[in-house]
């Protein structure tokens, strides 16, 4: 009897699909190379995946809406969006900068990074009560700011958890780093989560004293969606900016 | 990768754009319920079948949907030969049922685990290898109905790739 016969359908299939356990792979692998028959079994299942890997290598693209209704954004622009609003939801992911000298990336960074060269306006996340991150974050807003003087450039730095501390009047290490920016630069804004400012009302039953000119109106969430879906902006979490 | 899965789902480009659109916004207004980073492949999968299904559900009153009729794409030139391979395997995953269709791209485009498959569809893991193993016979059985010899089908796919 050939060894073919003791392999049903299914039993290829775990194997085709990576689902053997490693004993049962060495196992099935010596068979296979003892039996031609259950080779060639093997094989077809191998190329039924390549058909369907190759039927859909290159999809057609769109070139309209299915409804007909209004689609305002590319669906990059929502990538971008899902991609940056995940990323402030899960909050849990290493440092990450945008731009390649600052740091690493990954898939999702790829993704809100379209069109990075024509990027003029970013939106700066922190989450952590950390000066020196903040500072980081300061110092490479500055460094925006001056490298792109021409009009229509803008910079928001919008912290939210953690970070409303580095926004409020009474404990900010860097209030006065805070206030020069806004009073030098007509195109930053600082943005503090009103999440973070009810959370913290209710929680110590009295409001924060949120540096003066600082904007309270929208929560993080609401502004960073708010900033992605107009076009234009990039987003960037600054979590472990080690030098400008 | 979700258009790709969208299309080989409902194989109608603008459809398949729709789909991932909506899972788009879907994802955005549930953003707070992804906790683990590594799982977001999974979760936008599941989301983008929700609406796969949402999409079924309203087109169900009218149409067998496990009848709606492949769309063909316009092919050129050099690339006929593989164009004439791609369209047939396509109208052959379109002819699978629903549910079929689904698990053969997700394992085979996606490279989902079948647990992973299951989570997304929301079926059992063995609901999940059953309808490989009925999508994987059937298309068998549609290769060799296309070309007796395919074996030179399959010579044509490894040297394409």
């Amino acid at each position: 009897m050939s060894m073919n016969d003791n392999y049903s359908d299914e039993k290829l299939q775990l194997f085709v699909d990576d689902e053997m356990n490693s004993s049962d792979r060495a196992e099935f692998m010596e068979a296979i190379s003892n039996d031609d028959e259950l080779s060639n079994r093997v094989c077809e299942l191998i190329q039924l995946k390549d058909a369907v890997r190759l039927a859909y290598s290159e999809p057609p693209k769109s070139g309209h809406s299915a409804t007909h209704r209004d689609t305002p954004f590319h669906t990059y622009t929502w990538l971008n969006a899902v991609a940056a609003v995940l990323l402030l939801a899960i909050g849990t992911l290493g440092g990450w900068m945008l731009y390649p000298q600052f740091g690493a990336s990954n898939d999702a960074i790829s993704m809100a990074a379209v069109d990075q060269a024509q990027t003029e306006k970013i939106i700066l996340h922190i989450s952590k009560s950390d000066p020196e991150q903040f500072t980081a974050a300061l110092n490479y807003a500055e460094k925006f700011l001056t490298e792109h003087k021409t009009q229509g450039h803008q910079v928001d730095v919008v912290a939210h958890a953690g970070g409303l501390d580095m926004m409020r009047a009474d404990v900010s290490p860097i209030r006065e780093q805070i206030v020069a920016m806004m009073d030098k630069y007509d195109n930053i804004h600082f943005i503090a989560c009103a999440g973070a400012i009810k959370m913290y009302t209710k929680k110590n039953g009295v409001a924060p004293d949120i540096i003066q000119g600082v904007g309270t109106d929208y929560t993080a969430f609401d502004h960073i969606v708010g900033r992605l879906q107009t076009g234009g902006w990039k987003y960037i979490k600054v979590e472990s900016i080690k030098e400008i | 990768m979700l258009y790709r899965l969208a299309y080989s789902w409902c194989h109608n480009p603008a459809l398949a754009d729709d789909l991932v659109q909506d899972a788009m916004v879907k994802a955005l207004k549930n953003a707070r319920q992804l906790k683990d980073a590594a799982a977001i492949k999974g979760w936008l999968s599941k989301i983008l079948a929700n609406c796969w299904y949402d999409h079924l559900r309203r087109y169900r009153e009218t149409v067998d949907l496990d009848k709606l009729p492949y769309e063909e794409t316009a092919s050129a030139g050099d690339e006929h030969e593989k164009q004439d391979i791609v369209s047939r395997v396509r109208a052959m995953i379109a002819e699978l049922p629903v549910g079929q269709r689904q698990v053969i791209t997700l394992v085979d485009l996606a490279g989902f685990s079948y647990v992973e498959i299951a989570d997304i569809l929301d079926v059992p893991v063995g609901t999940v290898m059953s309808r490989i193993s009925r999508a994987r016979k059937a298309l068998r059985v549609k290769l060799a109905d296309y070309d007796p010899r395919h074996d030179i089908l399959r010579a044509k796919i490894r040297r394409i790739k």
